[in-house]
């Protein structure tokens, strides 16, 4: 997709999630039953913002595309990597009774392990287990210093 | 010499032997922060609230500043080796800063850049130990006119400044005020945008959105990019020179002054005190033809000037409660979580600590100076460490983060969807920084423009018509005409 494509396409989200933005604000409850002080509606904040969002959004949708370069041009097969295996971990296997270290490591010795040979390093027995050796000892310690130094409960 | 008293107190409350030890490690960690690039002194900070929240407030505040100072004095390590900032304050240090190294004086390049940040921290610990009493002093006299305006001034100069394109940054900064409508509005707790679920009834705790934007985002950016093999070179003599101080004290002045002010405008931040002050050098100096090939007054500069930015970032948020850059926001943040209210009142109620977070800062430059001396070769080994060993690491840190302040699994969720949609919005070039400041100011823009419209029984001219709410006002006005290239025409053609 065009730089100038994409920022127009991304105005007109920007405008449209002001305009729901500015919609649910107007039909909020103004607590007319309480007797407030109309000035005080609690959708009046969300509204102003909602209104800016479609001023600015539609503002970005039709001037000229900026000379400013999006950020960062990684591969989409990286991305969805990262992202599974992080949702995956965080919110497919926190907080279902297995124990924190053990989740932690699993997650951090595929993380790295699938990282390092997509960035070239040959899928050999040592690299799995320097991959394994980092991750178990990472997981320890990370359990180990918010749990009993911190005092943290972990999920 | 009351202030003097004050501050007598709290740097002998913070030389015990825990203090010192928390100040050494949390530097350190600083440092180590700032020299991985990506990780970011706001995400450093965002990670240690949660490991320091069952601190007593004055050491979790020391932990937070010492984080803050060590992350972006090590930033400039990555620079100077690596031409990659290690955080946005960085950039400018890193022009003339690789330079030399590429010349072979990466160690001179080094002893500068402690030279420079000791410099710009000492200078912006003066400052803020004389403007945050005289500025809590003016703010007294404020009311809901003048912070709605303060406010709002800071997340629209964050959004002008902090990125490329500042009509993407106001955008990212309006995200970021209506985040925070989000759960029980502030005057009537009358529920906002929440679906009748619980969950979000508490509202979006900054925390886990802050963990969310600055570290899953960043998590998803290094890992969704081939990873560069780190070249390091060998490494001169890494020790700081005195006579740099005198030879440039005038551009160390220039700098921190810059500095502390950039610092002190609302939610502008530490990079833009480097690259002012850089400018500014540039300008002044006898070399400028140096300038960016390896000047040592250029590198001088930048790191005066980002350094004495944090003093200076801290100073509105003591004095306003309104951050100076997306740091202070997250360490203000902190404050209150820790039962610290930041604002005008902090000076009437609690004088105390502001004078704590002056001694805490001066400690926190004294351990860099230390650090600058003797770790600056060991943690050489941090830039060897490849990036895919350390991300998911990051990725743990961030999950554990965003769950720790409240123990809640829902706070996790938050950090991954505002994680995934920053992702989406930096790759589209929009900065993350205005929305931070925006999530934080969200609850004064939101009180003080309903205060004020109740005060005046919804008459909008109190809101221009008071001096200083008059002034902040006209900023507000100018800060966005000032972007329109229309307008920026007519005023070049009238003048």
């Amino acid at each position: 997709m065009q730089a100038s494509s994409a920022e127009r396409l991304y105005g007109f989200g920007w405008a449209l999630f002001g305009a729901a933005v500015l919609v649910a604000s107007w039909r909020m409850d103004r607590l007319e039953s309480l007797n407030i002080n109309p000035w005080s509606a609690p959708g009046l904040m969300p509204g102003v913002l909602g209104a800016l969002m479609v001023l600015f959004g539609l503002a970005l949708a039709v001037r000229a595309p900026s000379e400013a370069q999006p950020e960062g041009a990684g591969s989409w097969r990286r991305t969805a990597l990262a992202l599974v295996l992080c949702f995956i971990f965080a919110a497919g296997l926190l907080g279902h009774g297995l124990p924190f270290w053990l989740t932690s490591a699993a997650f951090m010795l595929i993380a790295i392990l699938a990282f390092r040979v997509m960035d070239g390093e040959a899928l050999r027995w040592r690299l799995a287990a320097s991959s394994a050796a980092i991750a178990i000892v990472a997981a320890l310690v990370i359990s180990h210093v918010f749990e009993d130094l911190f005092l943290v409960r972990l999920p | 010499m009351e202030g003097v008293a004050f501050l007598g107190k709290s740097l002998a409350g913070l030389l015990g032997p825990w203090q010192i030890l928390y100040a050494l490690g949390a530097t350190l960690t600083g440092i180590v922060i700032g020299i991985l690039p990506g990780l970011s002194a706001t995400l450093g900070i965002a990670l240690m609230t949660t490991l320091t929240v069952k601190m007593a407030p004055t050491d979790a505040i020391l932990v937070l500043v010492c984080v803050y100072v060590g992350a972006i004095y090590g930033g400039s390590r990555t620079g100077i080796l690596l031409n990659i900032p290690g955080t946005a304050a960085n950039a400018a240090a890193t022009l003339d800063g690789h330079a030399l190294a590429r010349k072979g004086q990466a160690g001179r390049a080094m002893g500068i850049s402690t030279t420079g940040s000791v410099a710009g921290s000492l200078f912006g610990v003066l400052c803020l130990a004389t403007l945050t009493p005289l500025l809590a002093e003016v703010a007294l006299k404020f009311q809901a006119f003048e912070f709605f305006w303060l406010a709002l001034l800071g997340v629209l100069m964050s959004g002008s400044l902090t990125g490329n394109d500042p009509l993407k940054g106001w955008l990212m900064g309006f995200l970021g005020l209506f985040t925070a409508q989000v759960g029980l509005d502030g005057i009537h707790a009358h529920p906002r945008f929440t679906f009748g679920t619980n969950e979000l009834s508490g509202g979006i705790a900054l925390i886990p959105a802050l963990v969310g934007a600055f570290g899953f985002a960043e998590v998803l950016m290094v890992l969704s990019e081939p990873a560069k093999k780190a070249m390091i070179n060998a490494v001169d003599s890494i020790l700081p020179r005195i006579s740099d101080v005198f030879r440039y004290w005038k551009t160390i002045l220039r700098s921190g002054a810059i500095g502390v002010f950039i610092g002190i405008l609302p939610g502008v931040g530490e990079d833009m005190g480097a690259w002012a002050s850089y400018a500014a050098a540039k300008r002044f100096s006898s070399e400028r033809e140096q300038f960016g090939k390896g000047s040592i007054e250029g590198m001088m500069a930048a790191e005066t000037g980002d350094n004495s930015a944090i003093p200076g970032a801290i100073i509105p948020a003591l004095a306003l409660a309104v951050p100076g850059s997306a740091p202070a926001a997250v360490l203000m943040a902190a404050m209150i979580i820790h039962g610290v209210q930041p604002g005008p009142m902090l000076m009437v109620n609690t004088p105390q600590f502001a004078y704590d977070v002056v001694a805490i800062t001066l400690i926190a430059t004294l351990c860099i100076l230390l650090f600058g001396l003797v770790m600056v070769r060991p943690l050489m080994w941090v830039l060897r460490v490849p990036r895919p060993i350390i991300m998911p690491i990051v990725f743990v840190l961030c999950t554990l983060g965003a769950y720790a302040i409240a123990a809640r699994v829902f706070d996790i969720w938050v950090m991954l969807v505002t994680g995934v949609v920053c992702f989406i919005l930096r790759r589209q070039g929009f900065p993350v920084a205005p929305f931070v400041l925006g999530l934080v100011l969200g609850d004064i823009v939101d009180k003080n423009l309903r205060r004020g419209l109740v005060i005046s029984d919804g008459d909008l001219s109190p809101f221009f018509t008071r001096p200083m709410a008059g002034l902040l006002a006209a900023l507000v006005i100018l800060t966005v005409l000032a972007q329109i290239p229309a307008v920026r025409r007519l005023v070049a053609r009238v003048t």
